[in-house]
């Protein structure tokens, strides 16, 4: 069973990216860096290029997360606070142990992608 | 370091319960993947006890003196789960991440204060860990006798592939592979032995998922791990006093390695092992009791029973029955056994007089988890 399937397919993580959506942009430390963005589509996207990397049917057709995310300077704390969002979501929504590690291996692969500063050592 | 602070957000913490934990290894999980495979597959057993671990070196903050050796001590034991120094600022990083999520007050000084708090923490760890490189993290045992003495009691003989020092009353925590990375503590029932062997009093209980594989899964000829032995009920080497050993069902095992540890090595001296139970029936180690008895004149050993009308031996709990034989006022005293067990006789004990520092106790709650966070079950 793929990671995708476990997550409840395209409704489990439609669900999930919601909630996530929700307490992100309600936090006052990162709402300044959706000011200018189309909040349904951003999660169409992101719902989307979960489904396809956690092992369900392609269909991402956003920018890379690279391209995506460069301008927006989000620092490594700011990286940090969305990490506890998600963290929030994932265990309101019940996912096992196994799962939240595989969903953070995936995370950790693209993290510099995302942030705009080089990661701190260790 | 600013303690008062501390304790207050971490108690915020605490006061959610069973949502801390599992944020943390949530946290930890999602931005350390690695990490997941030094944890049990079923996490039920395991959230709790980070947390109970971090009040008990919270509440202890400030008396370092008695901290340091509790943490070398954790360091050490920490060996045999595969945990490495790299571990431990992804471990620290969650756990400043899980303070901050549950209390709302958090700031860049409380911060600061757990970060060189958690940094002590690891470095003396660490530094114990390393210490400790002359000795296995932990040691292969093969089953070389397995006995269901009772419906959920059995006696295990085991035979280490190393040497394994320990002394008699201390505590070992065992792992098998039926229940892979689930460590449970018991007290070898001997002192150390040339021959290596090492036996194990151990009860099913509902719930305790390690005692019942090792009752009801484990066979001759398996192999267990044993971590390092912690804690316990050690004699007091600064006495010669007779003594008085009190076991409460398995709780057998550790008095009966002090037991053996006065044959071998003395001083002489007189000793009284009181043993209770529920009825006759649960009297699992009669044989070898009786043995004993023959071989030492200075051992008496008096079973009670608390719950069989039928039986001709003593009746009631055994603290009681213990009291009504005292008074024990010139014994050193040694007690294990469930908690209400272990409270009982120390209360009787007291309230006869019996002054408090002459007993050591030993409480072996169901699936006991460790000793506790001073390495040590004792009081």
């Amino acid at each position: 069973m793929s990671l995708y399937e476990r997550l409840g397919r395209e409704v489990g993580i439609r669900t999930a990216v919601d909630d996530f959506y929700e307490r992100v942009v309600a936090d006052p430390q990162l709402e300044h860096y959706f000011a200018d963005a189309d909040l349904p589509q951003l999660r169409r996207h992101q719902a989307a290029l979960l489904v396809q990397v956690t092992g369900g049917p392609a269909g991402y057709s956003g920018r890379d997360l690279a391209t995506g995310h460069a301008g927006l300077g989000i620092t490594a704390a700011d990286f940090d606070r969305v990490v506890g969002h998600l963290v929030g979501t994932l265990t309101a929504l019940g996912v096992g142990d196994d799962d939240i590690a595989a969903v953070g291996a995936a995370l950790s692969a693209h993290r510099d992608e995302i942030v705009a500063e080089p990661a701190a050592a260790g | 370091m600013d303690i008062p602070a501390m304790r207050a957000t971490f108690a915020k913490a605490a006061a959610h319960g069973d949502e801390a934990p599992l944020w943390f290894y949530s946290h930890l999980f999602l931005t350390h993947p690695e990490t997941r495979e030094l944890f049990p597959v079923s996490m039920a057993h395991q959230r709790d006890r980070l947390f109970a671990a971090l009040g008990e070196v919270v509440a202890r903050v400030d008396d370092l003196e008695g901290l340091v050796p509790v943490l070398q001590q954790l360091g050490r034991d920490h060996r045999k789960f595969g945990t490495v120094a790299a571990h431990y600022p992804a471990v620290g990083a969650s756990l400043l991440a899980t303070l901050a999520h549950f209390d709302p007050a958090w700031d860049d000084a409380v911060a600061a204060s757990w970060t060189e708090a958690y940094e002590l923490v690891a470095q003396v760890m660490v530094e114990a860990a390393d210490a400790d490189e002359g000795t296995p993290p932990w040691w292969d045992a093969e089953v070389v006798a397995h006995e269901r003495r009772t419906l959920d009691v059995a006696v295990l003989r085991l035979v280490t592939e190393q040497p394994l020092e320990y002394a008699p009353g201390q505590s070992l925590s065992v792992e098998t592979d039926l229940r892979p990375k689930l460590w449970r503590w018991y007290s070898p029932a001997n002192a150390p032995r040339p021959d290596r062997t090492v036996e194990l009093h151990v009860k099913a209980r509902d719930g305790g998922p390690v005692s019942t594989a090792l009752v009801r899964g484990l066979a001759v000829g398996d192999v267990v791990r044993l971590g390092p032995p912690v804690g316990g009920l050690r004699l007091d080497p600064d006495s010669d006093r007779d003594l008085l050993l009190v076991a409460g069902g398995t709780g057998l095992a550790p008095v009966k390695a002090i037991v053996d540890q006065v044959a071998r090595q003395g001083p002489a001296r007189r000793v009284d092992l009181y043993l209770g139970v529920r009825t006759e029936h649960d009297l699992y180690d009669e044989a070898d009791l009786r043995r004993l008895e023959q071989e030492h004149r200075w051992l008496t050993v008096t079973r009670a029973v608390s719950h069989d009308k039928e039986s001709g031996l003593e009746h009631g709990d055994v603290g009681e029955v213990v009291v009504r034989h005292g008074p024990w006022s010139s014994r050193d005293v040694y007690v294990a056994g469930n908690g209400p067990t272990v409270e009982d006789t120390v209360a009787r004990l007291a309230a006869s007089g019996l002054p408090a520092d002459r007993v050591r106790t030993e409480v072996y709650a169901p699936s006991r988890p460790a000793p506790d966070v001073n390495g040590e079950g004792t009081r």
